[in-house]
């Protein structure tokens, strides 16, 4: 390229660079979610006045997300920012600095939850992957995702306050229809009542409340520590324990070593489930919030009735 | 004519940038969303209570180099304290952060790494960074070698840069850049002065790097990062040096439990007044499977030029070693690192490491094999483990 050619391409390339990115969103505000179902639940509640994109891959866990190249740059476009808090995403922390939007504005669904396992004392290293101010995974709690669709109404309108009357429509909407489904929930699994299963991580504890399902303690979980693949010594102890405690269902993700689930299913003599918390768009079945608890508590309810994976 | 488009250019990217910001700065939550919006520029604490981290790795390796060759190093021969880092992060004003890094190697002095003030939220979407710090240079310049993927930084890299990558005082200033057709590209330019190109501290001159970079998503969960680094500067004898230096790196993870990262990088170097044995080329590439969250598997592949032979001269100095050796007739032509790794993440705080690395002869150096074992320990987030 010769210096005549650079001189009469660089004006060029500057009115292409003024025409800046604001026009690529098409006058949407543009959201970015750190999760699948939060990035649904924006998308429901926004409608057509928002632009979603979320972080963690559908089918990723949340809590084990490495950020990639590109996500510096979705948040630095974004208006708002979307997080489930509770030191869910930390790994959001540095992305947040350096992606140079000073007119991010940040928002935390976890407001109105009220939380479980938060730990009592200080908290350290030695403890795991434990979460210091409370248990973050309540997305399978209708009640909270009640909570969590208030909040990212809020959120969108002091956003966009100029469209808070449409978010409020969407959000009432969305309440009905949560409402709706919620009732056919209860009434699935009825007749498990009470009934104990252990998961692999402490991730089902709001689900566990919601329809008054036990996680019996000892064993709570597979795993000992939170984040850390348990020892075959493990694995046998939350078989006894799980014999003790009458449990009927070992239930895991497939982001965590599913042999080790069936490997205590098996010890135990019980079915077994295999189940996302984020498979939104994954799964053909789970195209929303509503559909995503839908499936996974039909499937809970086939699991218990016997038919597990 | 060119410095008046020149002009014209940039000042379209900053006013595109700062167009591109809200005006908005600090919104103060409304009744009825407290806890909800947090703030956009945090608060800082009176109190004064930076992020702390301790990073850094004990190594052991045992090579079958003889006592007898110049590459033979016994320091490295014995298990030990490889690099160990302190490291202080504080937010110092709603808009500046400042880092504190010393390094505490175990043979040798305890030095400041870094130290750094970095402004964040500057019109226009440029940041700056003034102080001490590890220039953007390429893939691997801002990571310490303790954080690396593989052993030792691949002397494709290192032998113009420095084993443990450019450290230097001076200024950076890096901005977004931005563009109607949302392409992710980000600039970064460095004017500093330090342990560079080999040459800066002793002839008190000043090296200008340059990084221009781009990345997309790629596939369903993949990332695709691609750019290139240029650096000039003073080099040692008074000399100056050109580096070019292109990477790519790409993502595939079809899920989470098994993610294939490819990286690649090429130097291109010119040391101008070398006369016909100024340039050199160099190459290295990396592929890494990581399965169960946990488990890594790489393999590099390592492309070094080595010093041309001039009969009967040789170069004295230390640094880089692609224009110096050690041996008093140098070896010429090309060396190969081939080295295959696993790694086991214990924890997100710790990882254990094996490496084995076959360097192929080279003229009157001979073929040499090595075996590393890696402790690596970060606690806190400040430096991160690959």
């Amino acid at each position: 390229m010769n210096i005549k050619n650079l001189t009469r391409t660089f004006p060029l390339l500057a009115a292409l660079l003024a025409a800046g990115p604001a026009a690529a969103a098409g006058g949407k505000l543009r959201v970015l979610a750190t999760t699948d179902y939060l990035g649904s639940l924006t998308q429901t509640i926004g409608g057509d006045k928002v632009k979603v994109d979320y972080l963690s891959p559908a089918g990723f866990d949340a809590d084990n997300y490495s950020p990639r190249p590109q996500d510096l740059f979705k948040i630095h476009r974004a208006k708002l920012f979307i997080m489930v808090g509770l030191s869910l995403e930390d790994w959001a922390r540095d992305l947040v600095n350096a992606a140079n939007n000073p007119g991010l504005i940040k928002a935390e669904v976890y407001h109105g939850i009220k939380l479980l396992d938060v730990p009592k004392g200080s908290v350290d290293f030695s403890f795991g992957d434990i979460h210091p101010h409370g248990n973050p995974h309540f997305q399978l709690d209708p009640e909270d995702g009640r909570v969590m669709a208030r909040n990212i109404k809020t959120a969108l309108a002091y956003a966009d306050p100029a469209n808070k009357d449409y978010y409020a429509a969407n959000l009432a909407d969305f309440e009905r229809r949560l409402t709706a489904a919620e009732a056919r929930w209860k009434e699935l699994m009825a007749p498990y009542k009470g009934w104990a299963f252990t998961p692999y991580h402490e991730d089902m504890d709001y689900f566990a409340q919601a329809f008054q399902l036990s996680i019996p303690k000892p064993p709570n979980t597979i795993e000992e520590k939170p984040g850390f693949v348990p020892s075959p010594r493990r694995i046998e102890e939350v078989i006894n324990q799980g014999k003790t405690a009458g449990v009927k269902l070992i239930v895991t993700e497939p982001y965590y070593d599913v042999s080790i689930g069936r490997a205590v299913a098996n010890g135990e003599k019980l079915p077994f489930l295999v189940v996302s918390l984020y498979d939104i768009g994954l799964d053909p079945k789970q195209t929303d919030y509503i559909s995503m608890e839908d499936s996974i508590v039909t499937r809970f309810a086939q699991a218990f009735a016997g038919h597990g994976d | 004519m060119l410095r008046i488009s020149l002009a014209l250019f940039f000042a379209a990217i900053f006013a595109a940038s700062a167009r591109a910001q809200e005006t908005i700065l600090s919104p103060a939550p409304e009744a009825g969303t407290e806890g909800v919006i947090t703030p956009a520029i945090p608060g800082v604490p009176k109190t004064f209570l930076p992020d702390f981290g301790i990073a850094g790795d004990f190594a052991y390796q045992r090579s079958s180099l003889p006592k007898s060759d110049p590459r033979y190093t016994q320091a490295l021969q014995q298990p030990g304290i490889r690099d160990g880092q302190l490291v202080a992060f504080s937010p110092i004003d709603p808009y500046t952060n400042a880092q504190f890094t010393i390094d505490l190697p175990q043979n040798g002095v305890a030095n400041i790494e870094e130290a750094w003030l970095y402004f964040h939220k500057l019109p226009g979407g440029v940041d700056v960074r003034v102080g001490r710090f590890l220039p953007q240079f390429g893939l691997l310049d801002t990571t310490n070698t303790f954080q690396l993927s593989m052993f030792n930084r691949p002397s494709a890299i290192g032998d113009y840069i420095g084993s443990d990558g450019m450290d230097a005082s001076g200024l950076e200033v890096n901005f977004f850049i931005p563009n109607p057709w949302d392409l992710n590209l980000k600039a970064d330019f460095n004017a500093v002065q330090g342990d560079v190109l080999g040459g800066a501290t002793r002839n008190g001159g000043l090296a200008f790097l340059g990084t221009l970079d781009y990345s997309s998503d790629f596939l369903t969960n993949g990332s695709i990062e691609a750019g290139a680094s240029a650096a000039q500067g003073p080099s040692p004898f008074g000399l100056s040096e050109t580096l070019a230096n292109p990477y790519i790196q790409v993502q595939y993870a079809p899920s989470q439990r098994h993610v294939w990262t490819w990286s690649a990088e090429g130097m291109f170097a010119e040391r101008q007044g070398m006369g016909d044995q100024n340039f050199r080329k160099s190459f290295y590439t990396f592929l890494d499977y990581n399965w169960a969250l946990r488990y890594h598997a790489g393999f590099l592949v390592d492309v070094v030029n080595l010093p041309g032979s001039l009969p009967g001269v040789t170069y004295p100095g230390q640094y880089p070693d692609a224009y110096n050796s050690p041996l008093p007739a140098p070896g010429y032509g090309t060396q190969v690192n081939l080295a295959p790794n696993l790694t086991w993440f214990v924890s997100d705080n710790t990882r254990l490491r094996l490496q084995y690395t076959h360097t192929t002869p080279n003229g009157v150096e001979k073929a040499n094999d090595t075996t590393a074992f890696q402790v690596t320990f970060s606690l806190g987030n400040l430096k991160q483990l690959n």
